[in-house]
Order: structure tokens, then sequence, then C-alpha cells
């Protein structure tokens, strides 16, 4: 078994012996420790690096706290950081019944006909969002043929949601999300 | 609630802790206790998951306060460390107070914004908050999320990650933290809190406030110290692995030897791929106790790697017998390919290690400190734990090759989290930093 080496540590130097030398008071020396860490702590805040990527974060988000905490309701809260992730599926959740299934659009076209793109198409994301309604992936040809309602954007980027009562209207929406 | 989870995790922690004579230092017992605990409360949910007990606030909260108190069989053990943490004297100094007004600041921040903002990463909703989410709503572990007919014909990877995240988010749902990662915020709390009573106990507290400040200030790192992801937590609990596998090089000591497993077992429990560096740490452990014979280099390499392999198994090998579907084979095609892994390693050079945006100076730091140390000092004290910065780097080469999903974009650019804790605390242990540390308390003695 080896022999234990010496860690090191400052156990004993953390209450440093009184000194024999006439110096200045021990006070002193923790001032003026206290002037170098504060101003190596404000050097590393100003790099360049730091004051950039990091500092000018951090202290964007401490100003948006006292509006956070007026805000503290969990619906606006995920609204606010989802958008459409969040809102739509829950506006097709309320406009559906509940023996409907739902066609999610492709990837492309949700990306085609919103400004800020989301990937509430996306089935995973959909079901975290929303677990009531029963969907279907663009991606699933088998199941595609039994679904009963899909969503189609407007001029406005507003949506709707069509039933798809029948085959002809089921080709015209899959023709309109594989366009390019 | 927030409270009394924070209470539980301390009391199971200080339970484990006590087991352990390394660590007796007042900020690093609690850091250490509450991580602990918080790992041992998701073992809970992992036997719960596996006997298939409901999950509820009531069922979990009684395990909790069960198991916590399970801790504490050996209570003389943790009678005599809280005596310890008694007796020793209050330190602090007016020097520290800085340190703790920065400190305090970033970690209120960080957690305000684990607690407020809801699950936003991808990989988390598809994933990790998906299985907590549904584990919550329907009362088991294995719920529709992974067997729903609206997912089928989908996998994804981020399911099956390792439990560690998603059981917390599962406990901290059933205390009514339902958005948000509120549990982020407490192992970011006690983690700044462990890192700074760890750097300080071995270097001056000015440069362990220092190593602490720029660990916070890495952006990438920060960013994350709010959103839910496995990386944080793997990061976390790897550095801590490193930090004690220097301490049993050190005071060889077979419990910690143990507890340096322990924390790389918690960091396989975040994220499986930390495995990876275990063989690696083995033979470091080999090459250390060569000379005491064989049988001492393998019981400790044994043990190093065993409990780490427990935790990789009961997961990715007990677990994923019980769930409905598992991903698939993701050993990539010529994975053994030595010029596929050459050009990995020159990109991650040029895309990470050479990246500002991301990391901030660490790198810079290291290297700066590295030669610095060895033109002053012409010492490599401290090995031991600076051996891992290249572990991890040949291990992240080998993750990019080995695995399918893994992408130097995504996996290893916040997989490189693991880099950060062990960087600060070499540079805290380096000879130079204790030249340093020395010449201060001289300069503090004259007064």
């Amino acid at each position: 078994m080896s022999k234990q080496k010496n860690i090191p540590t400052v156990k004993s130097r953390n209450t440093p012996p009184k000194s024999e030398s006439a110096g200045f008071p021990p006070v002193v020396a923790q001032i003026v420790l206290t002037i170098v860490a504060s101003v190596l702590i404000l050097l590393i805040i100003k790099l360049p690096r730091n004051q950039e990527y990091w500092w000018a974060r951090v202290s964007k988000y401490y100003d948006e706290i006292p509006q956070q905490r007026k805000n503290m309701n969990e619906e606006q809260r995920m609204q606010s950081r989802h958008g459409g992730n969040y809102m739509i599926p829950g506006i097709i959740a309320k406009n559906i019944k509940p023996e409907d299934i739902f066609l999610l659009p492709p990837k492309a076209y949700v990306e085609k006909n919103e400004k800020n793109p989301n990937n509430w198409s996306n089935p995973y994301v959909f079901y975290y969002m929303n677990s009531e309604v029963k969907t279907c992936a663009f991606a699933n040809d088998s199941l595609r043929a039994k679904a009963t309602k899909a969503l189609v954007y407007d001029n406005k980027g507003g949506i709707q949601l069509v039933e798809l009562k029948n085959d002809s209207i089921r080709n015209q929406i899959i023709n309109m999300y594989q366009a390019k | 609630m927030i409270l009394v989870y924070i209470l539980l995790h301390l009391i199971a922690g200080l339970g484990i802790v006590a087991h352990f004579d390394a660590v007796r230092k007042r900020a690093e017992v609690i850091g250490l206790a509450v991580l602990t605990g918080m790992g041992i409360h998701t073992l809970l949910i992992y036997i719960m998951g596996l006997l298939d007990i409901s999950l509820s606030t009531g069922s979990v909260l009684g395990g909790m306060i069960g198991i916590s108190l399970l801790c504490h069989i050996a209570y003389k053990k943790t009678v005599s460390l809280i005596q310890d943490l008694i007796k020793s004297p209050f330190d602090f100094k007016i020097y520290e107070i800085p340190f703790l007004i920065i400190g305090t600041y970033l970690v209120y921040i960080s957690s305000w914004r684990a607690y407020y903002l809801p699950v936003t990463p991808y990989d988390a909703i598809v994933g990790m908050d998906m299985v907590a989410k549904y584990a919550v709503k329907e009362g088991h572990v294995i719920s529709s999320a992974f067997s729903h007919p609206n997912l089928s014909g989908h996998l994804q990877n981020q399911m099956f990650y390792a439990p560690f995240t998603t059981f917390c988010q599962i406990i901290y749902r059933l205390g009514g933290h339902t958005v948000g990662q509120t549990w982020l915020g407490v192992v970011v709390a006690a983690f700044t809190l462990w890192m700074y009573g760890k750097m300080r106990s071995v270097t001056h507290p000015v440069i362990a406030g220092l190593c602490a400040l720029l660990l916070m200030a890495i952006p990438e790192m920060y960013a994350y110290s709010f959103m839910f992801l496995t990386d944080y937590s793997t990061a976390v609990f790897f550095g801590m692995g490193v930090v004690y596998f220097y301490t049993a090089s050190q005071d060889n000591s077979l419990k910690t030897w143990i507890l340096s497993a322990l924390m790389f077992g918690f960091s396989i429990w975040s994220r499986s791929d930390s495995a990876v560096f275990i063989p690696f740490g083995c033979l470091v452990i080999l090459g250390i106790y060569r000379k005491d014979g064989i049988a001492s280099a393998l019981t400790k390499a044994g043990i190093f790697g065993g409990i780490p392999f427990v935790f990789f198994a009961l997961w990715n090998i007990v677990f994923f017998q019980l769930l409905p579907k598992v991903p698939e084979n993701q050993i990539a095609e010529g994975a053994g390919n030595i010029g596929n892994l050459l050009a990995t390693y020159s990109d991650i050079v040029n895309k990470l290690i050479m990246n500002e945006i991301y990391y901030g100076y660490a790198f810079i730091i290291l290297i700066i400190w590295f030669i610095l140390n060895l033109a002053v000092t012409r010492s490599m004290k401290g090995w031991e734990a600076s051996v891992w910065i290249l572990i991890l780097f040949i291990g992240f080469g080998l993750i990019v090759n080995l695995f399918t999903a893994a992408s130097i974009d995504n996996t290893i650019k916040r997989g490189f989290f693991r880099f950060f804790p062990v960087i600060y605390f070499y540079i805290a242990i380096s000879p130079l930093s204790q030249k340093i540390t020395e010449w201060v308390y001289r300069f503090e003695k004259r007064g």
C-alpha cells in the first residue's frame, strides 16, 4: 500500500498564526485582499468575451425578473416561451371532436407559412403540448387515409381547420402540403 | 415543497457522505450531500418504476422520507460528521464577501430562470420532460409517452437518455412545479457551494473564488444552468468524480476511491456516454498502483470501474427490458477508422476548443496556466486531475466516431461542460497556485 501523500490543503493556513513581526494589522491585509479580489472580479466581468457573451446576458436576465414576477400564470409562461408550439395544439384541441384524427402537416409546410417557424407539427412536440388530440404524422402513409381534420394557413398567416370529408379534399390537402 | 425536498436531499446525502472521511469541510459536505441526496432520490423513482409502484405526491414524498432515514442506518457516523462540522471553526474572511455577492447573484438568476421558464430545449420536450410529464400525469414511470399511437412509427432517442434529470423532474413536478425545471436550480446552487468549498480547502480563498467565478462565466455552460438537458448535471458529477479521483490518489483511501466511483456513477446516471471515459480512469489507477502489486491495483481499478458500470446497467440493460420499445443499435459504421478519428479530433479543436463564443476564456486560461506552471515550478504535481483533460479529449473523439447520434455541434458542444470543473480544479491544485497561495498567506501573516 502506498503511503499517504501530502494533499494540498490550507487547513492550517486558513487561520494564520499571529505575526511575530511588527507589520500592519491583519485586518489591513484582509482589506487589501478584498480590494484585490473586487478588482479581479471586475476585470473578469469586463474582459471582452465575458462582457459580450456572458455578462450582458446575465444583466438582461436580472432586469427581466421584476416583470416575470408580475406574470406567474403558468399558461401565460408557456405561451410566452413556446409561442405557436404551445398555442396551435391548444387551438386545435378546442376545435376538434374526440373521435377526429388530426393530420399533422409536414415541417416544410409550417416553415413556409409561419414567420417564426415552430415545430409543433412534430408528433412528439404536439403530444408533449397536448395529448387530447388524436394525431397522425404526415410521413405515416398508412394512417393518412384515416385522418379527418387538417390545418391550412390563410394568406394572412392565420390558421383554419379543414374537414377531410372525402378522398378528393384529402388529396388536395396532401398536394398542398407537398408543394414546394 | 422545494424547501422540504432540499432538506430531504441534504438528510439523505449526509447519511452517505458521513461514510467518507475525506469530506469534512462544511461547504463541501453540504454541497456534496444535497447532490448525493438528489441522486439517491432518483434511485427511489427508478425502483418505483421497476416495481411499477404508483407515482403520486404522497407516495414519492413518503418514499423520499423513508429512503432518507434509511441512509442513516449507521447513524453514529452521521452524528460524528455533524459533531465535526459543528466543531470546525467558522473561518470566513472579509475578502470572500465579493465572491459571496457575485456568486449569490449568479446563482439567484440561474435558479430563478430554472424555476420560472418552462422547459424549452427540443431534446427535453421530446425526451426527458415528455417522460416526466406523462409519468406524473398517469402515475407510472413507463407511461403512454413510450407507447401512444400518436407516436407510432417514430422513435426519439432522447426518451431513453439516462434518467437522473428525468427522475428529478418527476419529483419536482409531483411537488407542484409543473412549469420549469426547479431541481436544476438546486443542482447549480449545491454545485457552486461544493466547488468553492472544495477549492477553498486546497488553495487560497481568493484563488478559489476566482476559479469558481471563471467556471460560472463560461457562456454556454451558464446558459444550461437553467435549461433542462442532461449535460450540466453530468458535468457536475463528472467534475466531482475527478476531484475525488485526485483526492483518492493522494490519500490512498479505498473509501475515497468508492466516493469517486459513485460520482462517476451518477455522471453516467445523468448521461450514459460518460461511461466511455471510465476505462481510461481504470488504466490510470493501474498505473498509479502498479508498484503496490497487481492485487491492490486491480481491486481499486475494479471498484472504480464496477460502480459506474452498475449505474450504466441499471438503466441501459435492466430498465430497457421493461420498455415497450428501445433505441436501435447506435454504433456507427466505420467506427474504428483511424482517418475518421483524426479528422474528428481536428474538427473538435477547430469548432469547439478555438471557439470564443461557447466557452469564453477557459481553454486559453488552461493553456497559459499549464505553460506558466511548468516554466515557474517545473512540476507536474496534480497530474492525477489534469490527466482527465486529456482523457476527455480522447473520449469525445471516440464518442463522435462510435455513436451515430453523436455530433460535434450538439452532443460534444455541451458534453464539453465536463472539461470545466476539471480545468479549474487543476488550476487550484497546481504547484503554481500553491506557490501563490503560500505567498498570499505570508502577506496576510505579516499583519
